[in-house]
């Protein structure tokens, strides 16, 4: 029964705050940072162990500052040397060179045995931790060991997973030996190898980070002279009040949204930053329901829904239109499967329903066999405009669509039940491959996610050729027939590509869900 | 004579007894009242706090053996018993989410929050008081134009909600002025704003309701008569004027600094505050039962020991009081 919970940062989104004050650090480019940089979270940090929390973005940036992983990713979207400096990876597994001098924020020196150990935890199911899949694959880890006098960890796979590499730049990061056998003590008081140690907090309102001196991992061409001396991130829940921050000069950097967006927007010597997410916000299809259950009227569906009307109406236009489900920041992104996709095309959707005997009663459509249909979408509370925009433009080809109105609660409690047909939902996951969806959309409901109940042959005869693909073309060709093969079958439904929009006053970064911190430089 | 005045003693302690009586047994069946709806209602919410804590990846190993570490698997009554045992001992569990006691959570923000609430009460009893007696003496002889200006001005800010008026002050006061901090915690200063946020309103209530007791007192007979026996000012004011409208205010004040509580969970998101309401919509929202139920009761409790001691001052102050609960 591995399976559920989309996470309320997911639904509801997130938000960033960064502050910068005192003295500037000369960066490698001549320009500066600030001495001190505070990042404000938009939820306060559940716990400080990377393998239990499931917090939002600002956990996620507390964990990039204080642990590493053994790779992680450039600017650039290139997978780059962490703790490890080279490795030697197949489908089935890889073998990892580490860096000579690694310590701990205690100080302690760190072995292979030690990274392996703490790998090792997170592929042991009875942990929980999550996005363990996303490393090990779906069948699981086989082994994981050291040799410390060659400085090296192995990792065999049960099943070739081809995204072992991505999954670790965002999982498994390293927890030090004495956080692994404290899991209780590490909940709150942070231990691990990343560039930052934690050395102030007040829950609930500010962590402070310091640079810690005898850190060795940095990335090629960044020194301790490009990082800020000092991060702080800030509790900062509402967004009006990250805005005023902003504006005030209190923060540097704000992650917002809505109205916020606008007061900051254009402001002089305030930067915009966008990362765009990894994966699509959809519609998902019951298919265990009559409704839901029936191609033509999901190809219909499909065909009446226009991502660019949609981004208008749920998004104020901020987020970009989708047609297919690999997002141009994804690896094996192919712009011509989104092009041959039929959208927004009112009359064809008419056509094909008449076509397949969803004749018209007056103003609505009724079943092939005379009987009423009636779609039932969940509404969320947190966006309840998704499905007013899907319930008018299904309404426009005569289908009659009833919403409930639902908490983020109630939806999860109603997902994995056959008592809806329609959600909008992001599809969205930390690593930028096309597997991020396989979850959500194959398998039996006991074993995954796949709450929309999908069943795709060709889908799911296409994953593990293209987990075990040896080469990036194989690969790619495999994952684009399996994106086809979903599409077809309007199994779901692409409709935007959700975008973050951060403002700096006199920074830039990276940023790819959360703050790369070896990415800032000085206006 | 000592008789009588024995007699009377014993009247007016008995009396006292009755009135602490009533009221304990009201706060004591508010309070009961409180914990058996707390527990039901964060269970009736939808949703498994145990999927929430582990996360789309749960392995059902995982799951279930959070469920037992939770308590989750248990009968409801028997989570129930040990919740009712908790809550007696003062012992109101473990978050779900962070593993921090409740009591330490309770311990770690109940600053914040008090710390605005107490600024707010102050502003609200003193402002309305101050407000509300000048606006009665004022406007004892009619002068239509203050009258009206006083009931304009209290009208409009006592029918703005916290939130609107945190957005203002902040707007007014941060962003333009920079006089005060925007948000945060710990200092006086970012407790001024949230303090006015939340006491404003009640405030503009207050000395409207303190101006019309004013108005009433100032027509009574023995003010009349302390009037012409040419009393210094200062003297019919603590002697006849200020017990005699402090006496029917003291309860209203009370009710209204238990909603400045409720308004804190409003306030300390605006201000970033990291305090009880803030934690508590926080648990509601992931479905941390132990820190919801531990956060209801507790700021239950402090709303009924307020609403106690307004009561209490009231009769202190006005007799009348006391005697109307008795009887």
């Amino acid at each position: 029964m591995k399976r559920r919970v989309l996470t309320i940062a997911a639904i509801s989104g997130t938000a960033l705050l960064l502050a910068g004050c005192g003295d500037d650090t000369d960066t490698a480019d001549g320009g500066s940072v600030p001495e001190t940089v505070a990042i404000g979270i938009r939820a306060d940090i559940d716990v400080f162990d990377p393998n239990k929390s499931i917090g939002d973005i600002g956990a996620a940036q507390a964990f990039a500052l204080l642990y590493d992983g053994l790779v992680r990713t450039s600017p650039d979207g290139e997978i780059t040397p962490g703790l490890a400096e080279s490795w030697d990876v197949t489908p089935l597994g890889g073998t990892f060179t580490l860096r000579e001098g690694i310590t701990c924020s205690d100080g302690t020196a760190l072995t292979a045995s030690d990274i392996a150990k703490s790998i090792e935890y997170v592929a042991d199911p009875a942990n929980g931790s999550p996005g363990a899949s996303r490393v090990f694959g779906f069948g699981g880890a086989k082994s994981i060991t050291a040799d410390d006098t060659a400085n090296t960890v192995t990792i065999e796979l049960n099943a070739p997973n081809n995204d072992m590499l991505a999954g670790l730049t965002n999982v498994a990061r390293i927890v030090c030996p004495a956080g692994l056998e404290d899991p209780e003590a590490l909940a709150t008081t942070p231990l691990g190898t990343g560039p930052y140690e934690l050395t102030a907090q007040q829950r609930g309102e500010s962590y402070t980070f310091t640079l810690r001196d005898d850190y060795v991992a940095y990335p090629e061409g960044v020194t301790a002279e490009d990082m800020p001396r000092e991060v702080q991130l800030r509790v900062v829940a509402d967004d009006s009040t990250q805005a005023n921050l902003l504006t005030s000069g209190e923060l540097t950097i704000a992650n917002l949204q809505g109205q916020a967006v606008e007061r900051v927007q254009g402001q002089e010597g305030i930067n915009e930053i966008d990362s765009e997410a990894w994966g699509v916000t959809g519609l998902a299809i019951n298919h265990d329901t009559p409704v839901g259950g029936n191609a033509d009227l999901r190809r219909a569906i499909a065909l009446a829904l226009d991502p660019e009307l949609y981004n208008k109406a749920a998004y104020g236009g901020q987020a970009k239109p989708a047609s297919a489900l690999y997002t141009s920041n994804m690896a094996c992104y192919s712009e011509e499967i989104g092009e041959a996709q039929v959208r927004g095309d009112l009359d064809a959707a008419a056509a094909l329903l008449d076509e397949k005997g969803f004749a018209l009663s007056g103003d609505v459509r009724t079943n092939p066999d005379g009987s009423p249909l009636t779609i039932r979408m969940m509404q969320l509370a947190t966006n309840p405009t998704e499905a007013e925009y899907v319930k008018d433009a299904l309404s426009q080809v005569g289908l009659t669509v009833e919403l409930q109105s639902l908490s983020y609660n109630e939806a999860l409690e109603n997902l994995y039940t056959d008592g809806w047909d329609l959600i909008t939902i992001p599809y969205q996951s930390g690593i930028a491959s096309p597997s991020l969806y396989v979850l959500q959309v194959s398998g039996p409901l006991e074993e995954s996610l796949n709450f929309g109940r999908i069943q795709n042959a060709a889908y799911e005869a296409l994953v593990p050729e293209a987990l075990a693909a040896e080469t990036e073309e194989a690969r790619c060709a495999a994952w684009n027939d399996a994106q086809e093969a979903l599409l077809a079958e309007a199994d779901l439904v692409p409709l935007v590509q959700v975008v973050s929009q951060y403002f700096a006053d006199g920074l830039t970064f990276s940023a790819a869900g959360k703050i790369d911190p070896f990415s800032f430089k000085a206006d | 004579m000592t008789t009588t005045t024995t007699v009377r003693a014993r009247g007016s302690t008995m009396q006292w007894a009755r009135f602490l009586l009533i009221r304990l047994v009201r706060a004591v069946v508010v309070m009961v009242v409180l914990v058996v709806v707390t527990f039901a209602m964060v269970r009736l919410v939808p949703g498994d706090p145990a999927q929430r804590i582990l996360g789309m990846n749960a392995d059902p190993v995982a799951l279930a053996a959070t469920r037992e570490r939770l308590g989750l698997d248990a009968a409801w009554l028997t989570q129930f018993a040990d919740y009712v045992n908790g809550v007696l001992t003062f012992d109101f569990g473990t978050s779900f989410q962070t593993g921090e006691t409740v009591s330490k959570i309770i311990a770690d923000r109940v600053w914040p929050t008090l710390q605005a609430a107490l600024l707010a009460i102050v502003l609200v009893a003193v402002g309305g008081l101050l407000v509300g007696l000048w606006a009665g003496v004022v406007t004892e002889r009619r002068r239509p134009v203050t009258e009206a200006t006083f009931s304009g001005i209290t009208g409009v800010i006592g029918i703005l909600p916290p939130y609107l008026l945190g957005t203002l002050l902040v707007w007014l006061f941060a962003v333009q002025l920079q006089w005060l901090p925007v948000a945060g915690s710990g200092s006086l200063a970012k407790a001024i704003l949230p303090a006015m946020a939340l006491g404003l309103a009640p405030m503009a209530m207050l000395a409207r309701v303190v101006r019309v007791e004013t108005l009433t007192v100032l027509g009574q007979d023995y003010m009349r008569l302390a009037r012409s026996k040419h009393l210094p000012g200062i003297r019919l004011f603590t002697d006849h004027l200020l017990p005699n409208v402090l006496g029917p205010v003291l309860p209203i004040l009370g009710a209204l600094s238990a909603t400045l509580i409720g308004g804190s969970v409003v306030i300390e998101r605006v201000f970033a505050r990291p305090g009880l309401g803030e934690e508590l919509a926080q648990g509601v929202q992931v479905g941390d039962f132990p820190v919801v139920q531990g956060l209801v009761i507790f700021l239950g409790g402090v709303v009924v020991l307020t609403s106690f001691i307004a009561d209490v001052l009231a009769a202190i102050i006005d007799p009348r009081v006391r005697r109307a609960v008795v009887r």
